[in-house]
């Protein structure tokens, strides 16, 4: 992945996959562990008892113990495990349209409620199907305009689930 | 029980099951069809369209949706030597010689019929079997719990793609994240990070959602230069699927079936396995085993018989003991759990009837399979060449809708986008997500089952379950054996796979499907 060092003639690299969520998993865990008196209330307590044997902190730090003792046994197999992670098989520009999609996914997901959820569909289905290598334009207009319309009315009318309507437009509920 | 069976016949006397069965199955082959779209993609974005619908109406169309899509991956994987599902994988050993062959018809109306026929009789024989499991099911306590629980959850890692201990590690903190937000029995909030939002947990659908699906939006938007398929493809009829090509392949279907049976029953083995053992099962019986890897009918019958036959057994841990067989049918716990049933031992009690409408309706569902895979083979022939330009921002648009239908909460858009980052990078890094969302399932379930152990133990833990409770001892000290085993078994497979494919690239994309499909 990075961090080339030559060593016996070999090419290895100290920077893997495997290693970095392995310490990411070793801090995560002690972190979790660390703040779980704060994060946990005790339960209460009536005459010195409470209601269950296992306490509600007991669980978590068990689990958090585990992340803790697998990422250090991750970290450990990294060291002879052969890096099997799959960046460097993807091109610049391959990346480059992944980064893209999840920036216009990320916007999508806050323009839905200011903007209404067939708007905020309308415009990013037009820019991904030109993104993704769409050129006729009227037609991915037109794909824009109707998809959004029917799914919105496919909710509202078939499921009764109401998506977030535009609030300058006219209301565009077919019954 | 039994009148339990006849109340449940008597619930599907209603042409709207069936039609939205009839939909499901038409979407999961669509879904199928296309490469690089997973059924699994589609039941997480379709999960919440489940939520609205009457449950003996939106648990089969979910059903639908999964047969549908484990037969529609061998399309793509006949005609283009390409599974467009990971259970196709062994399809394309022999499928794609018969379309070379002028065979495409014959070999995709195979693909259907042994289908149908493995899914067909694993239906029959989950009816049948869950009427004792479910009364052996109820005589489990939670200590056993625990220890089936303990046991499946390894057993899912084992079977991940990958190396068992990244699985492990995505399993523990499936477990972690499970634990976010309101403790189920005191009511205390735990690691809510001072987040409102985060009081009520890590939301499942959205959750899936991003896990599942934007990853494999991503992942094809990687390789956006390339063409997958022709921009025409046309079928060559050639010759059609006859009698005697049927029955000469029969005890292969058959013997292929009885394999994803009783792998079907096993939590976290699936479909890829079923269909790589069914194969060679069939190669060994064969008495012309030089034909398989050169357009071999036998071929595409076993591994379509095998993969297909593992649907309906998947079904019985979830309904008996509530421990899904594999993220499918964890999506299928979630379509049960929002319609207010509970599977585990006590569903069957309670709700009997339904339970077994439902599986009835599983069972009629295969006719149906058979009616519309044989009137669609042309349609969806073509559908494997559909533009992603507009396949993929549908399928976002979608999941977006479908996330915020769940429960009418922005935040979980962000969730979405949030595991979807998540889901990527694992994916990218070869960590499997199928345990992490198994164990995000289960976690609840573990914990509950814990901690009334403790309870019932009285502050003498080893003793209460040694002397009281030596069922969940025993499996507890069999569970390092059992996961030794199943590692070494995979190792074996790995091995058996390049052997079968005579290329690296069928282990490639083995370890691609995982368990996953």
């Amino acid at each position: 992945m990075g961090g080339e060092l030559q060593l016996d003639g070999k090419t290895r690299h100290f920077v893997t996959s495997d290693r970095l969520f392995a310490i990411l998993a070793i801090v995560a865990g002690s972190y979790l562990l660390v703040v779980s008196e704060q994060q946990i209330d005790k339960p209460m307590a009536v005459l010195g008892a409470t209601a269950e044997a296992m306490s509600p902190r007991t669980y978590p730090r068990l689990i958090a113990a585990l992340i803790v003792v697998v990422g250090a046994i991750l970290l450990w197999r990294s060291l002879k495990l052969p890096d099997t992670s799959q960046w460097s098989q993807v091109t610049a520009g391959g990346y480059r349209y992944v980064a893209l999609s999840f920036l216009i996914m990320a916007v999508y997901s806050q323009l839905v409620m200011p903007i209404g959820f067939v708007v905020a569909s309308a415009i990013v289905l037009l820019v991904l199907n030109t993104l993704y290598g769409n050129r006729n334009f009227v037609l991915g207009a037109l794909f824009a305009v109707f998809v959004p319309l029917a799914i919105f009315n496919l909710f509202r009318n078939l499921m009764a689930v109401p998506l977030p309507e535009q609030e300058f437009l006219p209301r565009l509920v077919f019954m | 029980m039994f009148e339990s069976i006849i109340a449940g016949a008597e619930l599907l006397g209603r042409v709207d099951i069936f039609l939205m069965i009839g939909f499901g199955l038409l979407l999961g082959m669509f879904v199928g069809a296309m490469p690089g779209l997973t059924t699994l993609m589609a039941l997480s974005i379709l999960l919440p369209v489940s939520f609205f619908l009457d449950p003996l109406i939106g648990i089969p169309f979910l059903i639908g949706v999964y047969k549908g899509g484990m037969y529609g991956g061998s399309i793509p994987a006949i005609l283009l030597a390409i599974p467009g599902t990971a259970s196709a994988l062994v399809t394309t050993f022999d499928g794609p010689s018969l379309t070379r062959k002028g065979h495409a018809r014959k070999g995709l109306e195979m693909a259907l019929v042994a289908s149908v026929i493995g899914d067909f009789c694993s239906d029959v024989f989950t009816l049948l079997l869950i009427i004792p499991i479910a009364f052996i099911a109820l005589l489990i306590g939670p200590p056993e719990l625990t220890a089936v629980l303990i046991l499946s959850l390894i057993v899912i890692a084992t079977s991940g793609r990958g190396d068992f201990v990244k699985s492990l590690l995505m399993l523990v903190v499936g477990l972690m994240l499970a634990v976010f937000g309101q403790h189920a029995s005191t009511g205390i909030v735990r690691y809510d990070f001072g987040w409102f939002d985060l009081r009520a947990g890590v939301p499942l659908l959205p959750m899936l959602i991003g896990l599942i699906a934007i990853p494999e939006i991503l992942l094809l938007v990687e390789n956006r230069e390339r063409q997958v398929a022709p921009k025409t493809l046309k079928l060559r009829e050639g010759e059609r699927l006859n009698w005697p090509d049927l029955r000469r392949c029969l005890r292969t279907i058959f013997r292929s079936t009885g394999i994803g049976t009783v792998i079907g029953m096993i939590p976290g083995v699936g479909q890829v396995v079923s269909a790589i053992l069914s194969y060679a099962a069939a190669k060994s019986a064969s008495k012309h085993p030089e034909t398989f890897g050169q357009g071999e009918l036998e071929g595409v019958a076993a591994s379509e018989a095998g993969n297909n036959s593992v649907n309906g057994p998947t079904l019985v841990p979830l309904l008996t003991l509530g421990i899904p067989g594999d993220v499918a049918t964890a999506v299928l716990l979630g379509a049960f759990v929002a319609q207010g049933l509970r599977p585990g031992p006590q569903l069957m009690v309670d709700q009997g009837p339904l339970v077994f409408a439902i599986l009835l309706a599983m069972v009629a569902a295969n006719v149906l399979f058979l009616v519309l895979g044989y009137l669609t083979i042309p349609f969806f022939a073509k559908v494997v060449s559909l533009p992603k330009s507009y396949l993929l921002p549908l399928t976002v648009v979608f999941a977006f809708a479908g996330s915020f239908a769940f429960r009418a909460n922005p935040i979980d858009l962000a969730v979405v986008v949030g595991f979807g980052l998540v889901g990527y990078l694992l994916r990218k890094a070869d960590f499997d997500v199928a345990p992490l969302i198994m164990a995000f399932v289960l976690g609840p379930e573990l914990e509950r089952a814990i901690g009334t152990t403790v309870d019932l133990a009285e502050g003498n833990i080893v003793g209460y379950l040694i002397f009281e409770r030596p069922i969940a001892v025993a499996l507890l000290v069999v569970t390092p054996f059992i996961s030794w085993w199943l590692i070494d078994r995979r190792r074996k497979l790995t091995q058996r796979l390049d052997m079968l494919a005579g290329s690296s690239a069928g282990v490639g994309r083995l370890k691609e499907g995982g368990a996953m499909e």
